[in-house]
């Protein structure tokens, strides 16, 4: 079943005196359990895709569906409680809440439903499975950027979101972390469900995924097995004649 | 040839017959060569001619060693290295490593094209990247080396893995130059203007 769907997906900025196209006619599916990594560079749009998708930007065309609900018709509330129970994010530019080291901030989604001793012993057991359990009692000051976007990951988690996206969640790690990282996002894709959308810089990073694909430029650009339609249209690439392709 | 030495080298690791040095071959180096099978029956004659490899007879020894390399049936030729392979063989890993030339059809439509085949090139830098993907594709979940360096490995697996990263840097070379060209390109595309006209 299609959880998340991006159908012709536009989104324009400006910048200066010119008009630039971020997303242009985004077309996407993603269904639970489904590890979706899109490999952009910066500026290729991966960032203004993943907030569209999440309901946080709304779209200057195009429609984005999450489990039946138009997000551009939800009410703001529904969205924004969306985002609290089934759309976990990870983003590069995230903080932990004031005051709080990184096991309560991790647990706080949990105080609710548990006792506290019971919360900790969750988040512990997330950061742990995202390799920071040493970082449990730090503050966000003392983390390295490596460990700032685990401890993202591990607060997305512990909801049990249906959906998560992750913008580079592998950014500042090395190798032997990297792994580790997307082996848990493969692991949560395969064991729990979970479907993910993460973005990734290079192709080392995508390879743990179950789908890739790549943007650039705003356009997205999937193997010829999923592509719709044409891959680009552009006017005037071929010889009118239609005697185009020969010669491949 | 750099064929015929995998070959030497694979019999050197164990003797093996034509379709299972195809299956060590495509296991060990990995699917980015697109080696033929015949590829690797050519070798074993030209090895064997060389006196670097020779037949073993088949299943006991005393029925002569048969000619017949079909997987169907026919009994199997079982090669090993001779001596001399051997050495041949720990020559060639001595020897330093030649470069391929690069030699892509991308590469050739871009010299000869005009301004006027801008939108085309354009739509085959797309092409191109769809096509890296695919490569890309059938790199998914193979094991990744965390797993490799935690179980204590062989060295036949870690060295199979970095072939097969080799690979995986060329591709995202390839994209990354692809997105770089596309971008001037249209630039240019965008002002005609900016792109003097042969005099």
């Amino acid at each position: 079943m299609t959880l998340l769907s991006l159908d012709g997906v536009t989104k324009r900025y400006a910048r200066g005196f010119r008009e630039v196209e971020a997303l242009a006619g985004i077309e996407l599916d993603v269904e639970a359990g489904d590890f979706v990594a899109i490999w952009g560079g910066s500026r290729s749009g991966k960032t203004t895709l993943l907030r569209i998708a999440a309901g946080i930007e709304p779209p200057d065309g195009g429609r984005v569906v999450f489990d039946g609900h138009d997000l551009g018709t939800l009410a703001r509330k529904a969205r924004a409680r969306l985002l609290l129970t089934d759309i976990g994010c990870v983003w590069q530019t995230g903080r932990i809440t004031r005051g709080l080291s990184v096991l309560d901030h991790v647990a706080l989604p949990r105080f609710k439903e548990r006792s506290h001793a019971q919360a900790r012993r969750e988040a512990h057991d997330v950061l742990e499975r995202v390799g920071v359990a040493q970082c449990a009692h730090a503050r966000w000051h003392e983390l390295s950027d490596g460990e700032r976007t685990r401890v993202a990951l591990a607060h997305a988690l512990i909801r049990r979101p249906r959906l998560l996206l992750a913008d580079e969640p592998t950014a500042n790690l090395n190798m032997i972390e990297r792994e580790q990282v997307l082996g848990v996002l493969r692991s949560v894709a395969e064991e729990a469900g979970v479907a993910i959308v993460m973005t990734a810089p290079d192709a080392p990073n995508l390879l743990q995924s179950h789908r890739l694909m790549a943007l650039d430029a705003g356009r997205l650009i999937k193997p010829r097995s999923e592509q719709r339609g044409t891959l680009i249209d552009f006017p005037g690439s071929r010889p009118a004649s239609g005697q185009a392709s020969r010669g491949r | 040839m750099s064929v015929k030495y995998a070959v030497l080298g694979l019999l050197a690791q164990r003797r093996g017959y034509g379709y299972d040095l195809v299956q060590r071959f495509e296991e060990q180096v990995g699917p980015a060569w697109q080696l033929n099978a015949g590829a690797i029956y050519v070798a074993l004659d030209k090895l064997e001619q060389e006196g670097l490899v020779r037949p073993l007879a088949d299943r006991g020894g005393d029925a002569p060693p048969s000619r017949r390399r079909t997987v169907r049936g026919a009994p199997r030729v079982i090669y090993e290295a001779t001596p001399e392979g051997l050495e041949r063989f720990e020559d060639w890993m001595a020897t330093g490593s030649s470069m391929s030339p690069l030699r892509e059809q991308l590469h050739l439509k871009l010299a000869l094209s005009q301004p006027r085949n801008l939108p085309r090139l354009i739509e085959l830098t797309y092409e191109q990247e769809q096509a890296c993907l695919e490569r890309l594709e059938q790199h998914l979940g193979g094991a990744p080396f965390e797993e490799l360096l935690s179980s204590t490995p062989q060295w036949s697996a870690v060295a199979s893995v970095m072939v097969r990263d080799a690979e995986i840097a060329h591709l995202q070379a390839t994209v990354e130059w692809l997105r770089r060209i596309r971008e001037a390109m249209r630039w240019l595309h965008e002002r005609p203007e900016a792109l003097r006209s042969r005099t």
